[in-house]
């Protein structure tokens, strides 16, 4: 190893023991930041991914008045078919929708007694290419004769979705906040450590070394926490996702849950998100004390 | 090897530091630089490091415009210029080879070359035999000749001295100056500055006064006093 590396090695290894419990504040800021990003980052793959999944299923109940005819019953089936965004249609009598029900409330009698295949409308069940296209299906079928009302399942999904964005919007939030917690204190441990060796800087700057030079041992400082505390978090965040979303998925049988495949996948994200902050919080941070 | 031209320099627009200096001072000389506190003397050494901008003026050193040099030359500048002042300014916590090497190694000298220059340079102020030694456990002689060798391991062209022999006793001063002397001799450009007197006299070299600001004397084989 040449010289010059030993030396910048030997420096970033002094700085950080030199005051140790500020480095551990440090890497322990930079940690809880990179967890809370990293967190809304997972909360955000875990809407993709359930919207994903449960999209899939939905679909567009047509259901059909009590006195609509065959023919009708059959020209709409026909029309249904004719759309391009329609990828199937599935008729479902009162009979088969009264089964379902039975199904569905199997644990529920309450709800079940006093019900008949007569009160249950029959329907379409109508599968879209892309469940965004639900407009074009209402807009063409609404007030058509035998139509009681279109339902869009989303519909359904939506306050679920709506609490899963505002969950991520306040980890952002917080996330945020403690990033400027974290950005603060790198630039103070930076700060006191160029204090700590400003005879030493004065010196290089004397024989003619270098601003980079002077200054790369601090940025390898602010890189080392960053990456420490991005281990850190990965560690924390694929332990959260290993106690928490083993019980959720226990518990919620009917959604998909992200997996430690999804913290590895967020990880360089985080990496080199944080590796290139804190090597612009050190640069910014010796700014002045550098100053020729 | 240095040049000054109209050079002006004033602080808080009211302390006039340095008032239209114009001097040279050519290759393997060396120059007593002389006045009380205050007189401009410093302004002038960190005018020639870039330490300070010039008001007014343009300042050559080895053949460089110093007040139009981008940042990114400064550190070559200094390169050519070998640096040693009152109060030694020595790392601590290096040994004797620890501390003048650190001057090659920050600028990227290659371990072999650092490995041949400071055995040399110890060997030229004396100290080959305590290179191990801590900066406090050296007398002040000592430790200056150590910083004395960490300002000429690089091989500069130009040595500033500010107050070299400021902390030290007469018979260790004259030991400094033979040092410096003998430096001198073997081709480097030297500018000192200082108040001691009785190394002026006793050298007989080059002498500039400093005055408020102003140069009140360039004399060949001057005296510290006007008496000579």
């Amino acid at each position: 190893m040449s010289s010059r590396w030993r030396y910048l090695f030997s420096e970033v290894f002094i700085g950080l023991r030199r005051n140790l419990l500020m480095t551990f504040a440090t890497v322990l800021t930079v940690t809880v930041t990179l967890t809370m990003v990293g967190a809304s980052l997972l909360v955000q793959r875990q809407v993709d991914l359930a919207q994903r999944v449960l999209y899939a299923d939905v679909e567009v109940s047509i259901f059909l008045t009590d006195s609509i005819t065959p023919e009708q019953q059959a020209t709409l089936e026909s029309d249904l078919r004719a759309q391009p965004v329609v990828s199937e249609v599935i008729f479902e009598s009162k009979e088969q929708a009264f089964a379902n029900a039975q199904e569905i409330f199997a644990g529920d009698p309450l709800i079940l007694e006093g019900l008949t295949p007569e009160v249950l409308p029959a329907s379409f069940r109508v599968k879209l290419t892309d469940p965004e296209e639900f407009a074009v299906i209402s807009s063409l079928f609404t007030g058509r004769p035998g139509i009681e009302d279109i339902r869009d399942q989303r519909e359904i999904l939506s306050d679920f979705f709506t609490v899963m964005a505002k969950i991520r919007e306040f980890s952002i939030w917080i996330a945020a906040l403690i990033a400027l917690a974290a950005v603060s204190l790198v630039a103070t441990t930076i700060r006191l450590t160029a204090f700590a060796r400003r005879e030493q800087t004065a010196i290089m700057k004397l024989v003619g070394a270098t601003n980079w030079y002077i200054r790369l041992p601090f940025v390898l400082e602010g890189i080392a926490a960053s990456v420490v505390g991005a281990f850190a978090a990965l560690l924390l965040l694929a332990g959260a996702i290993g106690f928490y979303v083993s019980a959720l998925r226990e518990a919620v049988q009917f959604l998909p849950f992200i997996d430690a495949g999804d913290v590895a996948a967020i990880f360089p994200v985080l990496l080199i998100g944080s590796i290139v902050v804190g090597a612009l919080t050190s640069i910014v941070a010796l700014r002045r004390f550098l100053a020729v | 090897m240095i040049r000054f031209d109209h050079v002006s320099k004033t602080y808080k627009k009211t302390i006039n530091a340095l008032d239209d200096i114009s001097v040279e001072i050519g290759k393997g000389e060396f120059v007593f630089l002389v006045g009380s506190s205050g007189s401009g003397k410093s302004t002038f050494i960190k005018l020639l490091l870039k330490d300070v901008e010039p008001d007014r003026g343009d300042i050559f050193v080895a053949g460089k415009r110093v007040n139009s040099l981008r940042p990114w030359r400064v550190p070559q500048l200094r390169r050519e210029l070998g640096c040693v002042f009152q109060d030694f300014k020595l790392l601590e916590n290096k040994t004797v080879y620890e501390n003048v090497a650190f001057a090659q190694e920050v600028i990227g000298r290659p371990p072999a070359q650092i490995r041949v220059d400071v055995p040399d340079a110890l060997s030229v102020v004396g100290l080959a035999h305590k290179t191990d030694a801590m900066p406090h456990e050296l007398s002040g002689g000592e430790q200056q000749r150590v910083s004395i060798a960490r300002a000429i391991v690089n091989r500069p062209r130009i040595m500033l001295c500010d107050e070299p022999t400021g902390n030290l006793d007469p018979e260790t001063s004259v030991g400094i100056m033979k040092l410096l002397d003998q430096i001198n001799r073997a081709g480097t450009t030297i500018l000192m500055a200082t108040h001691d007197s009785h190394i002026v006299d006793s050298m007989r070299r080059r002498v500039i006064e400093l005055k408020h600001g102003q140069m009140v004397r360039d004399q060949a084989r001057g005296t510290y006093g006007f008496a000579g």
